[in-house]
């Protein structure tokens, strides 16, 4: 069985976010959409300060609550995995919205451009667009998936912290990362308590848990909480 | 004619049918609190209460409540024929239930009543929305949904209605046998009707109003405690929530690295 999904190597994310403008050329998105993005966290005080970089997206996860709250069944999952939105049979109640536990799920209720007029190119992905307003969110690029290409994120990560692959199948590049690059290291899941089991997992910065745990053993030690 | 249950099964049998309804309704809806919970969207609502207050919580609900729900805004937006036929199957299960309550309160014998009693008035119109908006469902429905849950939801909302006018018309022409079996087959799909609740496109009549009532009420938190100024500003409602849940979620996990 196919479970194509996504490993993000935190150890290498630097926050640039060409990601998230990839994603934003690639599907064309209005002004406050997007599918992919960076959320930057800054701990500790100097000189033990540390910073974060954790980049998000649809988790497409194998137990989805945003399909199991649709009240149009809009929400479907692909046989390899993929989460979609049918635009057409979404009537925008927007229960998907509140139930991703991810904030991954995008209601804009007025078509926004970046400019006074439209750009041909958001007037190209107006068109594309079969309905609005609708529940938005990321599909993997499965336009791209389809033809054999990555995701827009992944091609466009300089430092190649995004690794698109299937998790079943042994020989893709998602599990011989795990086995040549970082076998020490486990993947994990963002908010497992939310039961979802998501398809993009992530190892962790081993920078950032250092600086974390001196956080930790500096608050035990009397030093003075952070 | 009087229609009484208990003249055609006996008691302990209707009681049992009444016991296991009830029990696979209480399992159903355990089993979607218990997802809800694990998403999160109880939390959301208790962060949203704990900022806003006991008052402004409870008129943001009735608010709700009543444009949501009672004049069901925002709810279907694409399509003016849908949002009609949504509504009228709404309102029609509300007023078949308001009229089934009247009869068990004000009328506890079961004797015919007239078709200009209040019950039967609204029963009727009741039936007859649901009807209508049943007939859209079906015929439209494999546009909208490949689900089979959501068929079985629909097909049986529409079954109620209709068994319930044949029951009506059949007291009214006098033949009891007929009276019967079609009182039988709309008790039975009344029963499978709210068992089946939790686990088809029924339960969205309570989820989808608490799903929207969290995001709002987090809304109007974040304005509250001064997070945001302007609500239009705010298009992302409990995304900064979530998002501030991951980053902590993954910074606990780092501290908790051995």
């Amino acid at each position: 069985m196919t479970r194509l999904g996504m490993l993000i190597d935190l150890a290498y994310c630097i926050g640039c976010n060409a990601c998230t403008v990839a994603c934003k050329q690639e599907q064309g998105t209005p002004p406050g959409v997007m599918y992919a993005r960076v959320l930057v966290r800054e701990f500790g005080k100097y000189p033990r300060a540390g910073k974060i970089f954790l980049p998000i997206l649809c988790m497409h996860c194998e137990n989805p609550p945003c399909m199991k709250v649709c009240p149009s069944g809009a929400i479907n999952r692909t046989e390899d995995g993929i989460v979609l939105i049918n635009e057409e049979i979404c009537s925008g109640a927007q229960a998907c919205v509140t139930a991703c536990p991810y904030g991954a799920i995008f209601y804009p209720d007025t078509l926004q451009t970046y400019f006074d007029t439209p750009t041909p190119f958001e007037e190209y992905h107006m068109m594309r667009r079969r309905k609005f307003p609708t529940a938005m969110k990321c599909n993997l690029c499965i336009h791209r998936v389809r033809d054999g290409k990555d995701p827009a994120c992944v091609v466009t990560c300089p430092t190649d912290c995004r690794i698109f692959g299937d998790w079943d199948d042994p020989d893709s590049r998602i599990n011989k990362y795990l086995r040549e690059r970082r076998p020490e290291a486990r993947p994990f899941p963002l908010r497992p308590e939310a039961g979802t089991r998501p398809k993009v997992m992530y190892l962790p910065d081993t920078y950032a848990v250092k600086r974390a745990r001196e956080e930790v053993e500096l608050a035990a030690d009397g030093g003075g909480a952070v | 004619m009087s229609l009484r249950l208990t003249d055609f099964y006996p008691v302990w049998f209707i009681d049992l049918a009444a016991a296991v309804t009830l029990a696979i309704i209480a399992a159903g809806v355990a089993y979607r609190v218990r997802e809800l919970r694990r998403i999160g969207v109880f939390t959301l609502l208790a962060e949203a209460a704990r900022r806003l207050g006991p008052t402004a919580l409870a008129s943001t609900i009735l608010s709700e409540l009543f444009s949501r729900v009672v004049m069901s805004r925002d709810v279907i937006t694409d399509s003016k024929w849908r949002w009609s036929a949504h509504y009228s199957q709404f309102a029609g299960f509300i007023l078949c239930a308001i009229a089934t309550t009247l009869v068990y309160i004000y009328y506890p014998t079961a004797e015919p009543r007239q078709f200009t009693d209040i019950p039967k008035i609204i029963g009727n119109i009741g039936g007859i929305l649901l009807v209508v908006g049943g007939l859209y469902f079906l015929l439209r429905l494999s546009k909208w949904s490949r689900r089979p849950v959501d068929t079985v939801f629909t097909a049986l909302l529409f079954t109620v209605a209709v068994t319930g006018f044949g029951t009506q018309i059949s007291r009214v022409s006098g033949d009891p046998s007929v009276t019967f079996w079609i009182y039988t087959a709309h008790l039975v799909s009344v029963a499978a009707l709210l068992a089946s609740a939790p686990f088809t496109r029924f339960f969205h009549v309570v989820q989808t109003p608490l799903m929207r009532l969290s995001e709002r009420l987090y809304v109007l938190a974040s304005v509250k405690s001064g997070a945001v100024t302007v609500l239009k500003q705010y298009p992302g409602g409990t995304r900064s929530f979530k998002e501030e849940m991951m980053v902590e979620n993954l910074l606990e996990k780092y501290r908790g690295y051995s």
